[in-house]
């Protein structure tokens, strides 16, 4: 019988009153320092706006106050460890979704995670498997020769398995799905990755042994430290997760408990009770709120704890890293998709037999995004608010048969108040991360006391900026998920990315304009309120420049170079990043042409073959389909691969049989029509080509 | 299933107005630069070629016969003794079995662990994953 320890019914209990009080108190101070008497329900629409508002970032004050008092009084983990020998049939799956990935990357980071584990002398007990839903015909060929060159550096015997989905259906949560219903059964746990995830060995034993010492306990995610980040708008993420996240995790794990997160990667889960409870429904209906659940972390979080499994948020365990979005446009891609899934869960909340802590999960993270909407909505009504106060003379008798006026009384020194007061709110969490670096002693591995406070207020600076174009954005968001429109799925964007000048006013214009016509509207019609409005319209203001200029290398790079934004990382590297660095400089795979992607399959003779190896057989194929094939090696034969559309490319990737055809075709043909495959005619749409075929020696 | 192309007549009046053009190289000298060019592109010791490229052109009408003697080289240049793995069922079952015959996945494997510079006998397992043991997941059984 596996004993499951529920979560004190008193925290959430003492978390609800410590939010909910003071907003209520700040929403009716807001109702008073309001001028206008005579606009009631514009008075009180604002008042109940900055109410939620209030509540929802004092939600975050008070993650921050317990995870700092958990940090600086009780360290000891509530999980135990097994002393007790590793079971030797204790296996378990390291899995890697990847979606279009740069194929190098990823198997560097298993290169490292793998040499990792083998300093721990527990490898054997480990698999590791690269899950591809790739269609792209290029790299997806360019998947498998990366993973050919991990397979020959680190041994033919190394556990390490390439399998790629033809129908990515469900998308993340069916691939590993896929995983589990194919290989499941043969892994007691499974670790998942994200395709810029490292994780050491000395971590992926512990999480096992946890595990292993806590039968009840179906999932343990752990906290990632931003890693690898070179832009200015990087580095200063990365500073901040460094700094902030372990107190706002370590918040998070005691408010939560045994009924926490999970963030879809970074985590050890229970193969057997996932496999069982956490198969993904299709929400009925069409729209942005029907259809395949897009994200799926925390409703598989909610799935477990629903089927009387523990799941752990585990802040206290090192050597768990991740890379974060280099520039504001990728990481605002990605909330893209993040807002549509989490507003998704909004029919979630109410289903049946999941705990109170994981409907308030779902709808924090409706409020990560719905926030916005919410500000925009009081930056809208107090506009209105200070238009109408001077356009519309007050009401000195609201109400009838009274025996004195009703004056309209602004009071700017409580709105001050109140100002500071939501700062002092904001800000706190902040203070308390330093205090606490200070405290325990991390203040030098940010770079000594000055720098960690330099940094803090510079980044404090630019979140003030950033905050309201990403409200512009996430407000964008939920309305056009509201209004039904779908995201796409794309790939995200890693390493060090740049934002053109171009694309900042694509996607920062309308933000500008914005400012300017409310703005000068404002000023003219009320030019005291408009300086409260400032800091949100300078910001929209500067979005362009700013956006371009954070993007970039040089000033993330300029930053490192005076000590600014460090991280532990980068103070002292660790062994499990220098063996990253070690491996990412070791000479690449031995290619005999300069191929790549679909023409190195079907042209280059080791490419081919590999491909082929990891093709199924042929099966008899309908006449239809045997025909259909044989007019796609006519039609590249006549017309060469750029007559292939990319459906046909992945037609062709897919049968054995029209590769390896295709292939000794393409060797034997003369003139005109070899030049579309052997010769600089391919060159000219943008591949290199191999006539005559380079024998080169390893590069 | 009748297999595609079966049952397919021309008509020889027909094939007499049909003006037929040579797909495949044919010049003894294009043949040869063609198979120096492959096992080159593969990777292949230099003194192998020579000798591999003047035995599979010696006396071929045209590129499809070269490469046929070609692939039968590698077919015999691989260990035809290596065991094929053919597992129960795996995401790559039956690795090295290209088009279903022994000789070409002797060829097959001749040239993956020529590119690779791998020991023939340890790619053979290269492709395999472990076997599936088929599960299914819970809202594929029930409603939720």
């Amino acid at each position: 019988m596996r004993p499951v320890r529920p979560r004190p019914l008193w925290r959430g209990g003492l978390l609800a009153l410590l939010v909910l009080i003071p907003s209520v108190i700040a929403s009716q101070f807001m109702l008073e320092v309001l001028p206008h008497p005579g606009f009631s329900v514009l008075n009180d629409s604002l008042a109940t706006v900055f109410g939620f508002l209030f509540g929802w970032i004092s939600v975050g004050l008070w993650i921050s106050v317990a995870g700092a008092l958990l940090l600086l009084f009780r360290r000891r983990s509530r999980l135990q460890v097994s002393v007790l020998d590793p079971d030797p049939n204790t296996r378990t799956a390291l899995v890697m979704p990847v979606f279009r990935e740069d194929p190098t990357r990823v198997c560097m980071g298993i290169e490292a995670v793998y040499r990792s584990l083998e300093a721990t002398g527990r490898l054997a007990a480990f698999d590791f498997f690269i899950l591809s839903d790739t269609n792209d015909p290029d790299a997806w060929v360019e998947e498998e020769v990366a993973w050919a060159a991990l397979r020959s550096r680190v041994g033919a015997d190394a556990r390490i398995f390439y399998r790629r989905r033809r129908n990515n259906i469900k998308r993340k949560s069916g691939n590993i799905a896929d995983f589990c219903r194919r290989w499941g059964l043969q892994y007691r746990y499974m670790v998942i990755l994200d395709a810029d995830s490292l994780m050491t060995g000395g971590l992926l034993t512990r999480l096992v042994d946890l595990m292993e010492g806590n039968p009840a306990v179906g999932l343990i995610q752990t906290l990632p430290s931003a890693i690898h980040q070179n832009t200015l708008f990087g580095r200063v993420q990365q500073f901040s997760n460094r700094l902030y996240g372990p107190v706002f995790a370590a918040g998070l794990h005691f408010w939560h408990m045994s009924e926490g997160h999970y963030w879809g990667h970074n985590a050890i889960i229970r193969v057997a009770p996932f496999a069982r409870h956490c198969g993904l429904p299709r929400l009925p209906g069409s729209g942005a709120f029907g259809g395949e659940i897009m994200s799926h972390d925390f409703v598989e979080a909610a799935l477990l704890r629903r089927a009387g499994w523990e799941v752990w948020m585990e802040p206290s365990l090192e050597g768990s890293y991740e890379e974060t979005p280099p520039t504001l446009l990728d990481e605002l891609k990605r909330d893209r998709r993040w807002a549509q899934g989490n507003l998704q869960h909004a029919r979630l909340v109410f289903a049946r037999g999941f705990v109170s802590p994981h409907r308030v999960v779902f709808l924090n993270g409706i409020m990560s995004y719905v926030s916005s909407l919410l500000w925009l909505a009081f930056l809208v009504l107090s506009s209105l608010e200070a238009i109408l106060h001077v356009m519309v003379p007050p009401q000195y008798f609201p109400r009838t048969h009274v025996l004195f006026p009703v004056w309209p009384v602004w009071h700017p020194e409580w709105a001050v108040a109140l100002f500071w007061f939501t700062l002092a709110v904001l800000f706190v969490p902040k203070v308390l991360a330093i205090l606490l670096a200070l405290i325990r002693g991390r203040i030098a591995s940010f770079g000594g006391v000055v720098r960690i406070l330099l940094g803090v207020v510079l980044e404090s600076v630019l979140s003030s900026v950033l905050a309201p174009v990403r409200m512009l954005f996430h407000t964008v968001f939920v309305v056009s998920v509201l209004v039904g429109r779908k995201t796409q799925w794309g790939p995200q964007e890693r390493g060090d990315a740049s934002t053109t000048w171009r694309q900042a006013l694509r996607y920062h214009g309308a933000g500008t304009l914005l400012a300017v016509v409310w703005g000068s509207l404002v000023y003219f019609l009320s030019p005291d309120y408009f300086w409260w409005l400032l800091p949100v319209m300078a910001a929209w203001l500067v979005a362009i420049p700013v956006s371009v200029w954070i993007s970039r290398v040089g000033p993330g790079m300029a930053a490192r170079r005076w000590g600014l934004f460090l991280t532990p990382e980068e103070v002292k590297l660790p062994v499990l990043l220098s063996l990253y660095a070690a491996i990412s400089e070791a000479p690449p795979l031995r290619r005999c042409t300069a191929l790549r992607g679909f023409l190195a399959a079907i042209v280059d003779p080791g490419v081919n073959a590999l491909h082929c190896a990891l093709l199924k057989p042929s099966h008899m194929a309908s006449e239809g389909v045997a025909l259909s094939r044989q007019q796609l090696i006519l039609t590249a034969i006549k017309d060469g691969p750029g007559a292939l559309s990319a459906h046909d490319r992945l037609r062709v990737l897919s049968d054995r049989e029209t590769m390896t055809n295709l292939h000794w075709r393409v060797w034997i043909l003369k003139g005109p029509r070899a030049r579309y495959w052997l010769s600089e005619k391919a060159a000219e749409a943008g591949t290199p080509l191999p006539q005559p075929p380079c024998a080169q020696a390893s590069r | 299933m009748r297999k595609a192309g079966e049952g397919v007549v021309f008509d020889k009046r027909i094939q007499g107005r049909v003006r037929m053009i040579p797909l495949d190289v044919s010049e003894p000298q294009e043949i040869r630069e063609r198979l120096r060019a492959y096992l080159l592109a593969l990777g292949a010791p230099q003194d192998l070629c020579e000798d591999w490229v003047e035995a599979a052109s010696a006396g071929v009408s045209h590129g499809g016969e070269a490469f046929a003697r070609l692939r039968e080289r590698m077919a015999s240049g691989q260990d035809t003794r290596t065991p094929i793995a053919d597992p129960p069922e795996g995401p790559q079952s039956s690795t090295f079995e290209i088009s279903g015959s022994e000789k070409d996945s002797c060829t097959a494997l001749w040239r993956l662990s020529t590119w690779l510079q791998t020991d023939a006998q340890a790619l053979v397992h290269l492709c395999l994953g472990p076997a599936v043991q088929r599960q299914s997941m819970a809202s594929e059984r029930l409603p939720s």
